[in-house]
């Protein structure tokens, strides 16, 4: 009869169960950090998505204060409004209050002022379209995604990247149109024994007229109502902050750490209104009604389901 | 004169002619668990350990969150966030470190954001490390202008 081995049976068996509680402990360890890293990654994309509809909401609501500007009227003394559209012309006409010197006179300063005024606000608006509707998001975005996680060693170490699978574009056209820049006349007269006082002001003249020149913003017909902004967010295997993992690797047969790509989604949105005119639309002082319109509601920024395409 | 035989299993101390056998397997299995006792356990309260750190860690990532949702919401109560994040993480020795920006009107190329940070300091055991830090973030660009411009009440 074979003898049975009585002692070292409980060795093998505590050496299985060590080996089986390191690999338990090796992929609590690794499931940790990839479930950290998702729920980090996943707020990495909504707040970025969710900061790049803010700062487009940030320039709409500028721009539609200025495309208000751009469309009041001129009427009254010391009113800064600059200029009212009939038809397709704009009229731009800033009234001279009252010298009541004798004679006839015009006085072309309020003109040239409107003008440059006029050119100004088109030149901010221009830099406002330009900075929020392009480079500029993008950089913020990718910022804010970055900045979700910050070692101890002050290093970003959040998103590694980010993709924009939409265009960061206002979805703003310059309207295009003519313009006259009126100037004032004054007459006056002074009253005589024989005759009263004539005194006849003000008279609009035209000083200047401006063919297809730069006007106030409107939709984009074919992309205005698509204010919606999708980003990936994304972090690499090797990023600094996927240093030494998986642990365990060679235990549990793992050679890469995986790459996590998070994406959301998030528009801008206003509930009263567009706040800019349609595409060639002029009629009588629209953009300044159009803003009228829509003010109370204002532009607002919200997160949006992702779509059909891609599952949250 | 006594031969010693180490057999495989039993020491065998044969005395002038007549063999002696001492039983040492009985009590191996008592030894071998008790070495390997303390390795086990030591295992077992690094996996409760780090499970418990992991969970805390996830629980402070989604605590920061929440707050930044509250400055999204338009909350500029520093203290009222921080006390609905300690209610939501109940727990102790906690920093909340809460930064609301005022919007800059636009183009601004580098607006100021917002941001909730949190610490956690947990005491842990000193062959664990001693003192663990776990700290967890969230920050975003807050507020749209929309009072600032367009004069709304917006209804919550």
């Amino acid at each position: 009869m074979g003898r049975i081995k009585k002692s070292g049976q409980l060795i093998p068996l505590l050496f299985i169960f060590l080996l089986i509680f390191c690999l338990f402990w090796f992929t609590l360890l690794n499931l940790g950090k990839l479930m950290k890293d998702k729920i980090m990654m996943q707020n990495s994309a909504d707040n970025s998505a969710l900061s790049c509809s803010v700062l487009r909401a940030r320039a709409l609501n500028q721009l539609g204060v200025l495309n208000a500007v751009l469309g009041m009227p001129g009427f009254g003394v010391y009113i800064p409004g600059l200029g009212f559209t009939i038809g397709k012309t704009s009229y731009v006409w800033w009234i001279e209050p009252p010298h009541k010197k004798i004679g006839k006179h015009t006085y072309k300063d309020k003109v040239k002022l409107a003008r440059k005024a006029i050119r100004n606000i088109i030149a901010i608006q221009d830099s406002i379209v330009k900075t929020y509707g392009g480079g500029t998001s993008f950089i913020y975005s990718r910022k804010i995604a970055r900045r979700q996680e910050i070692n101890s060693s002050n290093k970003e170490t959040g998103a590694d990247e980010i993709i924009p699978l939409t265009s960061f574009s206002l979805n703003l056209k310059r309207n295009l149109g003519d313009i006259v820049y009126l100037y004032t006349t004054e007459i006056y007269i002074p009253p005589t024994p024989v005759s009263p006082e004539i005194w006849i002001w003000p008279i609009p003249y035209p000083y200047e007229e401006e063919r297809k020149s730069k006007r106030w913003l409107q939709q984009d017909s074919k992309n205005f109502h698509r204010q919606m902004t999708k980003i990936i967010a994304y972090k690499k295997r090797n990023s600094l902050s996927n240093a030494g993992y998986p642990v365990g690797s060679d235990l549990l047969g793992l050679k890469k750490w995986p790459d996590i790509k998070t994406i959301a989604s998030s528009c801008v949105y206003n509930k009263k209104g567009p706040m800019f005119p349609k595409e060639n639309d002029c009629s009588f002082m629209i953009s300044f009604l159009e803003y009228e319109k829509a003010m109370s509601g204002g532009w607002y920024a919200q997160l949006v389901p992702v779509g059909k395409q891609f599952n949250h | 004169m006594h031969n010693l035989f180490l057999s495989e299993n039993n020491l065998t101390i044969e005395k002038r002619g007549a063999p002696a056998r001492i039983n040492f397997s009985r009590g191996s299995a008592l030894l071998e668990t008790m070495i390997f006792m303390p390795v086990f356990l030591t295992l077992v309260f690094s996996i409760l350990w780090h499970a418990k750190i992991l969970i805390i860690r996830q629980k402070l990532v989604i605590a920061s969150r929440y707050g930044t949702d509250l400055i999204i919401k338009g909350s500029k109560n520093m203290n009222g966030i921080r006390n609905e994040i300690e209610k939501f993480l109940k727990m102790k020795n906690l920093n909340v470190k809460i930064k609301i920006s005022k919007p800059v009107p636009a183009p601004a190329f580098n607006p100021p954001s917002s941001y909730v940070e949190i610490y956690c300091k947990i005491d842990s055991p000193v062959w664990l490390g001693g003192k663990t830090y776990i700290s967890a973030r969230s920050e975003v660009l807050n507020d749209t202008c929309t009072t600032l411009f367009g004069k709304s009440k917006r209804k919550k």
